[in-house]
C-alpha cells in the first residue's frame, strides 16, 4: 500500500499543473511511493488539462444580441434607486457611518466627540512628569495685554523650556523642575486634576473655546514658541504655550475612544516630541488611568504621521488568517470562549482584533446573515479605531463579507 | 512606461468615478457600468450559460453595487468587489434553481488514467465543437467544482483568493479544482 493519501496527490498534481512542482520533483516524489499512479500518467494528465484550460480561456466573450452593450448601462441605470431616495443625508451617512455599526457605537462616537479634550502640555511637563496643565476659570478669563507669560504659563513647571525650545534638554528640565518648590508629585497632581477634569471637563472646554472666539490673542502670549505651535487646534491657542515646532518634531495627540473611558477621568492631550522613541516612552505619561492605553500598554505608539497614537499589530496579524482553516464548529466554540474576555477589552486591543478575525472566519464559512452582520460590525469598529492594521487584507475580507450581505438582502 | 501611465490614469479616473457615484452621481456610475459590464456579464455567463439569466444577474450585480457603494472602501479594487458580488449573486441563483452538488468519490488513479490514445490535438483545439463541448462539460460540473474551476481558470485567482472568496480551506479549493479538471479531462478525452 502506498503511504500517500489521495489528497496529498491531488495537492501535488495541482501544484504540478500550476508549474510550482517540476517534472523532476514530481518524478522524485512519486518514485516508489504510489502504486496506482505513475509519472507518465500525471504528465499526460497535465498536458490534457493544460489544453482544456487554454481552450477555456480562449472562449472569449459570449455572443450577445446586436446593440446589447450599447443599451446595457442604460438598462442598469433605469433600475437604480432614484436620486431622491439617496438624499444628501443618506449619502453622507453612507460615507461616514457604515450602517452596520452597533447603535452603541454612535453613542460612543457622540460621547467621544462631545468630550474630546485637547490640553496642550509642553514638553517639559511630559519630561518632568510634575503636572499637567489644568485651566481654571480664573486663569482663562484673565486677559493679558502684554506679550508675556500668562497664568497658564505660570503653572507650568518650566517656562525655560518655552523660551528655549530647541536647545533645552531633558536633564536641564528635570533639574529645573526639582528646584521649584511648588511642583507637586506627579500622581498626586494627576489625581487631583483628574477629579477636577471629571467634573469640569465639558464646561472647561466649552468655556475655553468660547473665550478664544472672543479674545484669542489676549490669553496667549505672543512668544515665538506659542505662535508656532498654535496650529494644532483652537484649544491650543488658549490653553498653554508650547515649544517651538522644529523640523523633525512630531506632535502627539491622543484621543481616547473606548466608551469605558469617556465617562471616566479622560484626558486628551498633546505635545511635541523630538523623536518617536521618546514619544513612545511618553505615551504612558500622556494618559491617565483607565484610559485605552492602560489596556493597550506598550503597543500604543505614535502613528507614522505623528499625529495620533495607534496600536501596532504587525506581529499579530498573520495568525488571524489561520482561523480560515478551522472548522466552523471549532470557530464557534472559540468565539464563545473569547467573547467574555474581549468584553472588557478596548476596540483596538489585540483581543478585539482577534475576536474580529474569528467572527470574520465564521461568517465566511457559514454565510449566515447574522454571522456576516456581526463580523461586519466588528470589522467596522476595528477599522474605525485602529488604522494601523493589515488593512489591505482586512478590507478585502470586509468587502467579501459585504458582498455576501448584499446578496442576502 | 506609457502603459503604466495610462493604467495610473485609468485607475485615477476610476477612483474619481467611484467617489462621484458614492455621492449619488448616476452618470459617474453609468461610466463604471460601461467599464465593467463585459467582465461582469462574461463571468456570470460562464456560470449559467444562458443569456437572459446572465443579463438579469449582471444588471442585478450593478444595481446592488450602486446601492451598496457607501460601504465600498476605496483602498480595495473595485473590479474584485463587483466581481465578488456577481459571483455570489450567481452562485445563489444557481443554488436555488439547480441541482445538489454530488461528492466525487472516484479513485484518483481512475481520474488520471489515460484510457484512449490521443487523437490529433491541434485539430481539436481549433475545433469549434470542442469549445462548445467544453462549455457544456464545465456547465455539467457540480456547482462547487465549477465555481472553483471558473474562478481559477477564467478569473485567474490564486488558491488563497478563491478560498477567501468562498470561505473554504485552500485544501478544499485544490481538491475541488483537481476533481473538476479530472472530470473535464475524462469528458473531453475523445477531443484531446
Amino acid at each position: 500500500m502506498s503511504d500517500i493519501e489521495p489528497n496529498d496527490l491531488e495537492s501535488i498534481v495541482n501544484r504540478y499543473l500550476d508549474g510550482v512542482v517540476t517534472d523532476e520533483q514530481l518524478e522524485a516524489y512519486l518514485r516508489g511511493r504510489h502504486e496506482s499512479v505513475d509519472f507518465e500518467q500525471i504528465r499526460s494528465f497535465k498536458s490534457r488539462v493544460e489544453k482544456i484550460e487554454e481552450i477555456y480561456r480562449q472562449l472569449g466573450e459570449p455572443e450577445v444580441p446586436d446593440g446589447y452593450w450599447d443599451s446595457f448601462a442604460d438598462r442598469v441605470t433605469a433600475r437604480l434607486p432614484s436620486t431622491e431616495r439617496r438624499s444628501l443625508g443618506n449619502r453622507i451617512a453612507d460615507i461616514l457611518l457604515p450602517t452596520r455599526w452597533p447603535k452603541a457605537a454612535f453613542g460612543y462616537a457622540g460621547a467621544i466627540a462631545s468630550i474630546a479634550l485637547v490640553l496642550v502640555v509642553g514638553r517639559s511637563i511630559l519630561e518632568s512628569g510634575k503636572t499637567r496643565y489644568e485651566p481654571t476659570p480664573s486663569q482663562e478669563v484673565a486677559p493679558t495685554e502684554e506679550p508675556q507669560p500668562t497664568k497658564e504659563t505660570a503653572v507650568l513647571p518650566s517656562t525655560k523650556a518655552e523660551s528655549e525650545p530647541s536647545t533645552t534638554n531633558r536633564a536641564e528640565n528635570e533639574v529645573a523642575d526639582k528646584q521649584k518648590p511648588e511642583a507637586k508629585p506627579t500622581e498626586a497632581v494627576r489625581m487631583e486634576s483628574a477629579d477636577r477634569s471629571k467634573k469640569e471637563a465639558q464646561a472647561s472646554i466649552g468655556e475655553v473655546t468660547r473665550r478664544e472666539d472672543k479674545e484669542p490673542e489676549s490669553v496667549t502670549p505672543k512668544t515665538e514658541a506659542t505662535q508656532s505651535t498654535a496650529i494644532e487646534t483652537e484649544e491650543v491657542a488658549v490653553t498653554a504655550p508650547m515649544e517651538k515646532r522644529e523640523q523633525g518634531d512630531i506632535s502627539l495627540n491622543f484621543q481616547g475612544t473606548h466608551p469605558q473611558t469617556v465617562s471616566e477621568d479622560h484626558i486628551v492631550t498633546s505635545s511635541i516630541i523630538r523623536d518617536s522613541a521618546r514619544a513612545s516612552e511618553s505615551v504612558k505619561d500622556l494618559i491617565q488611568k483607565k484610559s485605552p492605553s492602560e489596556l493597550l500598554g506598550s503597543s500604543l505608539k505614535p502613528s507614522q504621521r505623528g499625529t495620533s497614537l495607534e496600536m501596532h499589530t504587525t506581529d499579530s496579524n498573520r495568525h488571524f488568517w489561520e482561523y480560515d482553516s478551522w472548522s466552523l464548529e471549532r470557530l464557534r466554540e472559540l468565539y464563545e470562549s473569547r467573547k467574555a474576555d474581549s468584553a472588557e477589552s478596548t476596540y483596538p486591543s489585540p483581543a478585539y482584533h482577534d475576536l474580529t478575525a474569528i467572527l470574520s472566519s465564521i461568517a465566511l464559512k457559514s454565510r449566515d446573515t447574522a454571522d456576516v452582520d456581526r463580523a461586519l460590525q466588528s470589522m467596522d469598529s476595528l477599522f474605525k479605531y485602529n488604522t494601523d492594521i493589515d488593512s489591505a487584507r482586512w478590507i478585502e475580507r470586509r468587502n467579501i463579507l459585504e458582498s455576501i450581505r448584499i446578496d442576502a438582502r | 512606461m506609457r502603459a503604466e501611465e495610462a493604467q495610473k490614469e485609468l485607475l485615477g479616473d476610476e477612483q474619481t468615478l467611484i467617489r462621484k457615484a458614492k455621492n449619488g452621481d448616476q452618470a459617474a456610475f453609468t461610466r463604471l457600468v460601461k467599464m465593467y459590464q463585459r467582465r461582469v456579464y462574461t463571468l456570470v455567463y460562464r456560470f449559467c450559460r444562458d443569456h437572459d439569466t446572465a443579463d438579469e444577474l449582471a444588471q442585478e450585480t450593478f444595481v446592488k453595487a450602486y446601492t451598496s457603494l457607501g460601504s465600498f472602501r476605496e483602498e480595495f479594487k473595485f473590479a474584485s468587489w463587483i466581481l465578488t458580488i456577481a459571483t455570489n449573486l450567481t452562485l445563489n441563483h444557481l443554488k436555488r434553481s439547480k441541482r445538489q452538488v454530488s461528492i466525487d468519490s472516484e479513485p484518483i488513479a481512475a481520474m488520471l488514467a489515460d484510457p484512449s490514445p490521443s487523437s490529433d490535438p491541434v485539430k481539436s483545439i481549433v475545433d469549434r465543437e470542442l469549445m462548445e463541448k467544453l462549455e457544456s462539460e464545465v456547465d455539467k460540473l457540480p456547482l462547487e467544482f465549477k465555481t472553483v474551476f471558473i474562478l481559477r481558470v477564467h478569473e485567474e485567482l490564486s488558491y488563497e483568493e478563491i478560498a477567501r472568496k468562498l470561505g473554504i480551506e485552500i485544501g478544499t479549493v485544490m481538491s475541488r479544482l483537481f476533481r473538476a479538471r479530472a472530470r473535464l479531462k475524462k469528458a473531453l478525452e475523445e477531443y484531446l
